[in-house]
């Protein structure tokens, strides 16, 4: 056994890396850093804008109030989980990252299933609340339109959230179903 | 050059025989191994600045290599059963017809034995063939230094039996 140990370490040194071109890695993944940084950045000025011109540009009684605080509740129930969690991979052994690693893909799957979905419903109440404040003066047929236009809106939304999570569980379920499938082997 | 670029070079220079060598012993096939072996390094990329210079890089660089590993085999599962089982026969069939044995042909013997054995079998084993001690493997892998002694013999027996088989 020792001999073919040695046989096989000699067989398995053989082998040295392929050739790639790390300067060129080193670039471009310093090039996608900056890049992120940036989008970032700009992703919280808009935020910021967004609010503060709805803020200073909308009359502020309390349909608008309330609709902003749904809005901004709907938008942390979705990007909360979305970024949140994320994995190291250099401070945990195999076992760990893999106990990890089921749990993150369990918790992604509850994106499409509950958050989206917690997510669209604040934002139809809240764009109806708007609509009653703002079409207080309309007549009784606009304003019955602008509602059903909402409603509108949520079917075309949990359209979209059936095909999101089917996506999810195809992509996502087996993963998690090959991770479970190493952890068993102890 | 900035400091990180500086840093992920030197670790690169350092690193790549092993963690390809990791690569191509867990995915079989080049091309895979290629690809992980890129992944790898974009993974040490993202995670440099956690990096903390007094803890042992090889443990750090091998615990990315490993997860990173995991994750790409568990993303490409169906992918890979019908190319490792195709390359496989490919291999019986070239030992077949030729009676003397390349080297190279038996390098790669050894790395598709590797390759179609569990995941966790083939990080210990490879961790093994670079010397790595018993208390290194279990502090990556996460198990117990008895355990990890145990598996290794499992191991060993099970490659044997797979390297005879490409040998018949």
């Amino acid at each position: 056994m020792k001999n073919e140990m040695n046989n096989w370490e000699d067989l398995w040194s053989q082998q040295k890396a392929s050739n790639i071109n790390i300067d060129e890695l080193a670039n471009k993944l310093h090039k996608i850093e900056r890049i992120t940084k940036f989008q970032r950045l700009f992703f919280l000025f808009v935020l910021v804008f967004v609010f503060y011109s709805m803020f200073t540009h909308l009359s502020l009684n309390i349909y608008n109030y309330i609709s902003f605080g749904l809005v901004l509740i709907g938008f942390l129930f979705v990007l909360v989980p979305l970024f949140g969690n994320k994995i190291n991979y250099d401070n945990k052994n195999t076992n760990q990252f893999i106990e990890s690693q089921i749990k993150y893909l369990r918790k992604k799957l509850l994106i499409p299933k509950i958050y989206s979905f917690v997510f669209v419903v604040l934002i139809i109440i809240a764009l109806n609340i708007g609509f009653w404040g703002a079409s207080e003066q309309l007549d009784v047929f606009y304003r019955i339109l602008f509602h059903l236009s909402t409603v509108v809106i949520f079917i075309v939304f949990v359209k979209l959230r059936k095909v999101g999570i089917r996506n999810y569980e195809k992509e996502i379920s087996s993963i998690i179903d090959k991770l479970e499938e190493i952890r068993k082997e102890g | 050059m900035t400091n990180k670029k500086v840093k992920f070079k030197k670790i690169h220079e350092q690193s790549k025989d092993k963690i390809y060598r990791l690569c191509l012993g867990f995915t079989g096939n080049k091309m895979d191994a290629d690809d992980l072996f890129q992944e790898v390094y974009i993974k040490v990329w993202n995670n440099l600045l956690s990096f903390r210079n007094e803890s042992n890089i090889n443990t750090w660089i091998y615990r990315i290599a490993t997860n990173t590993a995991i994750l790409f085999v568990s993303k490409r599962t169906k992918l890979n059963k019908k190319i490792n089982q195709l390359e496989i026969e490919n291999i019986a069939f070239i030992n077949d017809n030729n009676d003397s044995i390349y080297s190279d042909e038996n390098i790669m013997k050894l790395y598709k034995a590797i390759s179609s054995m569990k995941e966790k079998d083939r990080i210990i084993i490879s961790l093994l063939l670079e010397k790595n001690s018993y208390s290194e493997i279990s502090e990556i892998v996460g198990m117990n230094i008895s355990n990890v002694g145990v598996r290794i013999n499992r191991i060993k027996k099970t490659l044997t039996k797979k390297m005879n088989s490409y040998e018949k």
